[in-house]
């Protein structure tokens, strides 16, 4: 293979359907990234070259997508999906067809492939750092609620178990399923209102989110009646519910747009110059703009054409992403990521009330989640002497 | 092997291992250091497990291991030996294999793998497979203890019906009062009633090695009546304590 052809990548995110309001914004990190990499030389002199499959929201298609991206566009790495049953299908692909998925959503761990890497975060980053939030009250009453599928199973239980452990209370549990419709989502709050928990536990995605917010206001709800807590309604979600409706309430993230360190907004500053439109950044914009870069660093370093070369290239490295230093650990996969509270603004970004003095340390294999005594130490901190891996010689 | 870290299997009835006690577990890896091996220790260190290496095989386990993990076509190939105690294992045992043939298979037959984990390493699965394997195990264990202890009690229980029997043909009384003497002897002595039921079949001759029933001998008897109202009797064990 000649060494001036371009580098063809796959990128697999829906432009319409359910989650498709995060997937756009995953979509124009990734393009911009990609901007970005070419701008400055691309992979050693070659272009790197997006192949873009829109699954419109489809499990099935994003499968399919993804195997006519292996075998008939010859892509090595695909950078995509949202949610766990989009990756579980593209895993199906990559596992048997020797290829790699970047992962840029967080989700409920318990997985590990020779073929994924993952940027978002796992419950012991952030579900752990919202628990110690809320606890910060004496006693929450929780009522946990989202679609019936496994991450908001797993991810209520994890919530669950760690409200308790500090002390506080679960009152009620509800998964609808995904066919609800706003009489659904009307009934939940009247039951979530006669239960009348401090916080609401939201683990709704997507168009089921702006359902429940719709059903939450509909039920003269606000934040100072009945706060809610969640791990994935970032800026782009609150967008489509609506700033006013979303106000007061807290999501803890790895980013949040609002950070006003100087890589963020520069990110920002430059996104906005050269795609002449507004980022609409949050969590899954970072990892999936984080992961492009260190994809093509790893490229860089090495055999941009050899799968392993490349993957070795990804485990240990580090990146200034957007929302802090980030490694990707060499043994699981994972990124190492930095938690943080927001609370919505009226402008739907998050002013940030709580945040980590370093970056913890993904396990996703984690089984239990207690607070023992102090609910404010945790063994997930890296001591912070301890230097982040930077890109290390990991070869095989 | 020891059904837990935690808590003892007698007491647990049919409460599953569940995932949230995994990282309590230890784990011994019976194989060479090769790419496979990394593979197989990596995942486990991933999924949180202490892990350990040994090799070539050892002639023992410690008794602190709670699972072992051996990779049975290396043993072979390089010509080691696999000791394992198949009746008695001391941890649950998970075979690493290369070969699915008819040999290899009845091989890990009669070493009595609890799970098989095939090579080249595929992390999804391990996890479930192991769990499987670590309830399946210990259910056994379970059942096998509940057996002997039956065995135990029928044992006993036809010891008294024994002793009984020969009481009401020495003495001519009716079952229930010479169950009520049995009882009494065992109070009087502070022992339990199969204890007695013991020794009045060995002073009857009664005992299941001695030939011969003599259901005149009775001085034996009336000897044991008697000692049982005195305070001692070295011969006999205090196990009501």
């Amino acid at each position: 293979m000649t060494s001036d052809q371009p580098i063809h990548i796959g990128v697999l995110f829906s432009g319409t359907g359910r989650t498709a309001v995060t997937e756009r914004s995953m979509l124009a990190a990734t393009e911009f990234a990609i901007e970005e990499i070419n701008a400055s030389g691309g992979i050693n002199g070659r272009e790197l070259c997006p192949v873009i499959r829109d699954p419109m929201g489809e499990p099935s298609a994003y499968q399919q997508l993804a195997a006519g991206l292996v075998s008939e566009d010859k892509v090595r790495v695909i950078l995509g999906c949202y949610t766990s049953s989009q990756r579980k299908a593209v895993l199906n692909v990559v596992d048997r067809q020797s290829a790699l998925l970047c992962y840029a959503a967080q989700y409920e761990g318990f997985e590990y492939s020779e073929n994924i890497v993952y940027f978002g975060a796992v419950p012991n980053q952030n579900s752990v750092f919202l628990a110690r939030y809320l606890l910060k009250d004496p006693a929450p009453r929780l009522y946990i609620v989202g679609s019936d599928y496994v991450w908001p199973r797993e991810s209520g239980r994890i919530m669950g178990d760690l409200i308790r452990s500090g002390g506080g209370e679960i009152v009620g549990e509800t998964y609808l399923d995904d066919m609800a419709t706003p009489i659904h989502f009307d009934a939940l709050v009247r039951r979530i209102r006669k239960a009348s928990p401090d916080i609401i536990f939201n683990n709704f995605v997507g168009e089921a989110n702006r359902n429940f917010y719709e059903a939450y206001v509909g039920n003269g709800l606000d934040a100072r009646r009945m706060m809610v807590a969640s791990l994935t309604t970032s800026e782009a979600d609150i967008r489509e519910i609506g700033a006013s409706a979303a106000a007061g309430h807290i999501t803890a993230a790895s980013y949040f747009a609002s950070q006003s360190n100087v890589t963020n907004q520069s990110c920002l500053a430059r996104f906005r110059t050269r795609r002449q439109e507004e980022p609409y950044a949050n969590m899954c914009w970072d990892a999936a703009y984080t992961q492009a870069h260190v994809v093509a660093h790893a490229m860089r370093g090495g055999d941009p054409d050899n799968l392993g070369s490349i993957r070795s290239g990804i485990l240990g490295a580090s990146f200034d992403a957007p929302q802090g230093l980030v490694s990707i650990d060499a043994l699981n996969a994972h990124c190492y990521v930095w938690p943080k509270v927001g609370v919505a603004r009226d402008d739907g970004q998050f002013e940030i009330v709580a945040e980590t003095n370093c970056a913890i340390r993904p396990d996703p294999y984690r089984t239990t989640y207690e607070f023992v005594g102090d609910a404010g130490g945790s063994s997930d901190t890296a001591p912070p002497s301890t230097p982040l891996p930077r890109i290390s010689g990991l070869r095989q | 092997m020891r059904p837990g870290r935690s808590e003892p299997f007698a007491s647990e009835k049919e409460q599953p291992f569940l995932i949230k006690d995994l990282r309590s577990l230890s784990f011994l890896l019976v194989q060479p250091q090769d790419s496979d091996g990394l593979a197989l220790k990596s995942h486990l260190e991933r999924i949180g497990c202490q892990v350990q290496e040994i090799w070539p095989p050892p002639q023992n386990y410690p008794t602190d291991i709670d699972i072992v993990f051996v990779m049975v076509d290396r043993v072979t190939e390089s010509g080691q030996t696999f000791h394992w105690q198949a009746d008695t294992p001391s941890a649950v045992l998970i075979a690493v294999i290369d070969y699915e043939n008819p040999l290899s298979i009845d091989r890990l037959l009669h070493m009595r793998v609890n799970a098989v984990i095939g090579l080249p390493i595929r992390p999804f699965g391990i996890l479930t497979n192991l769990l499987a394997a670590v309830n399946n195990h210990r259910r056994e264990q379970r059942i096998s203890l509940n057996l002997e202890r039956a065995q135990a009690r029928l044992e006993s229980c036809r010891m008294v019906e024994r002793a009984k029997l020969a009481v009401m043909l020495a003495e001519g009384y009716p079952e229930k009062v010479a169950y009520a003497v049995l009882r009494e002897l065992a109070m009087k002595r502070r022992t339990t009633v199969e204890a007695i039921s013991s020794e009045v079949l060995i002073r009857l001759g009664w005992s299941d090695s001695s030939a011969a029933m003599r259901l005149s001998d009775k001085p034996d008897w009336q000897a044991l009546c008697l000692a049982g109202a005195a305070a001692h009797d070295e011969s006999l064990t205090d196990k009501s304590a």
